[in-house]
């Protein structure tokens, strides 16, 4: 294991290269060390497993359910991070509902509504389109400002 | 150097490619993790059927007997993962030169329909992928409910089945160093920003944008969710190449010109190194310093110099050997002609 080298305890998880007067060093450095040194974390994903990391094995309710189309059992579905078939979505329905959910919840989703706010955000879309167009970059600024005070009302 | 007046199509200056991805699958047959040979061929079959009578521009890719030039085609064209490419893979690729439009079958799901576009053209993009989508959906029996929406390989991926991605590259901010706040700022948690952007050296500028999940959101959420993202990085990063010209034209002629000249006469050149430079061209582009290149050139030099590109063309695994001096030796012959405006 390549302990932190700020606290010499725990396990190091980002390498960093710095540079000072011209001359770099790698630092192989732990989340906590990171986040006190303000170090930019940036979410660098490229595949999400999130049916292994959010799909419940351990309910005596699904535990014993197999897909009659399939075959999929949850265990199976967890282990290849891969929906069996359309069907195993009404077999594992609650299941997967709760995948569906957590994820949500990770993600901070909120269900779709098409309402006034969705078509005001439409419109300034269109604005913004049309600013652009126009090499206008306050004006699109401006409109980029609202949606997002749009987005934070949500 | 000429005054940055010289805007570009759809923001190719700022935006390399966008592409937008539907998945779907086929009731009653099972999902590609768990289907068989049989399985696998009916899907091609049905697909390749309602084609032929709808949409006869659709070519078919199969990936044991393809040419060289064809691959190039599909990775460069229509923005396929090249790993989807190999000898080795048991999926089926149509794809229409018309349209920029390619229907990869088999892979993680039955159907996946994916459209490029060079810049940010969202909405024409979706207009063309939707036509596709209704004559597919109108003559499959697609594997939709209404608890779920469309049934995907991956719940995160069911409801509308939609992802985008945003490719941009940001030379200014990653040069005035103002990039990791910039995206601190900006980052929403559905959004992955991953692939060209290596954010531990702060040498990266090229920046992937790709929503994670599509469940729960509608076409029109993730459309405005994702061009207004792009219209921010576009702002900001010309507003940062406004900046720096103003500040030092010399240094900043200076280092995009030796970027030049490193494309021209290297001998062995990195990956990092590689999208540097290639960064420092679309800045060049910007203002207007070139003849003879255009961001498309660009583009197309920025894909087929990805490290695993050369093992797939050069079928060696993983990675080829001399990897750095053929990555050296395409931007020599890209950049040769290039010449300077004055």
């Amino acid at each position: 294991m390549i302990t932190c080298n700020i606290c010499k305890k725990n396990k190091a998880t980002l390498k960093i290269q710095r540079t000072i007067n011209n001359k770099s060093e790698i630092l192989n450095i732990c989340l906590p060390c990171a986040k006190k040194l303000n170090i930019p974390l940036i979410t660098v994903s490229k595949s999400n497993n999130y049916l292994s990391k959010y799909l419940k094995t351990n309910s005596t309710d699904t535990q014993h359910l197999v897909c009659t189309s399939c075959g999929s059992t949850i265990e199976s579905i967890k282990k290849s991070n891969r929906i069996g078939c359309a069907d195993c979505y009404s077999t594992f329905s609650a299941s997967i509902k709760g995948v569906i959910e957590s994820i949500d919840n990770e993600h901070n989703i909120s269900s779709p509504a098409v309402s006034e706010s969705q078509k005001t955000k439409n419109t300034l879309t269109n604005m913004l389109n049309r600013t652009m167009l126009a090499n206008d970059y306050n004006g699109a600024q401006k409109i980029l400002d609202k949606l997002k005070s749009l987005e934070v009302k949500k | 150097m000429s005054n940055p007046s010289n805007r570009y199509l759809h923001n190719q200056d700022v935006i390399v490619f966008s592409t937008i991805e539907l998945s779907r699958n086929i009731m009653n047959i099972p999902f590609p993790s768990t289907m068989t040979d049989k399985h696998r061929a009916s899907v091609v079959l049905l697909v390749e059927s309602i084609l032929k009578k709808h949409s006869p521009s659709f070519k078919k890719y199969n990936p044991q007997s393809a040419s060289t030039d064809i691959i190039t085609r599909l990775y460069c064209n229509f923005a396929l993962d090249y790993l989807l490419l190999k000898p080795s893979q048991t999926i089926t690729v149509f794809y229409s030169d018309e349209s920029n439009i390619s229907i990869t079958l088999n892979a993680k799901n039955h159907i996946h329909i994916k459209g490029v576009s060079d810049g940010l053209d969202l909405l024409a993009l979706q207009k063309s992928i939707t036509k596709i989508d209704n004559f597919l959906c109108d003559n499959i029996n697609i594997a939709y409910n209404d608890k779920f929406g469309h049934l995907t390989s991956c719940p995160s991926n069911a409801g509308c089945g939609m992802k985008i991605s945003i490719l941009s590259t940001v030379p200014a901010l990653a040069i005035s160093r103002a990039l990791p706040p910039i995206i601190k700022s900006m980052i929403t948690q559905n959004i992955a920003f991953s692939g060209y952007y290596t954010n531990i050296s702060n040498k990266g500028t090229f920046l992937l944008l790709r929503n994670k999940t599509s469940a729960n959101q509608s076409v029109d959420d993730i459309m405005q969710s994702m061009s207004t993202l792009a219209y921010e990085i576009i702002i900001k990063e010309r507003l940062a190449r406004d900046k720096l010209i103003n500040k030092n034209p010399v240094a900043l002629q200076d280092k995009i010109l030796r970027s030049l000249g490193i494309l021209k006469y290297a001998k062995q050149s990195s990956a990092v190194e590689g999208d540097t430079l290639l960064s420092h061209m679309y800045l060049g582009q910007y203002y207007s310093m070139f003849k003879n290149i255009d961001c498309y050139a660009i583009k197309n030099t920025l894909l087929k110099t990805r490290t695993l590109y050369y093992s797939l063309l050069h079928d060696k695994v993983p990675i080829p050997n001399n990897v750095n001096e053929l990555r050296a030796q395409d931007f020599n012959e890209v950049f040769k002609e290039v010449t300077l405006t004055h």
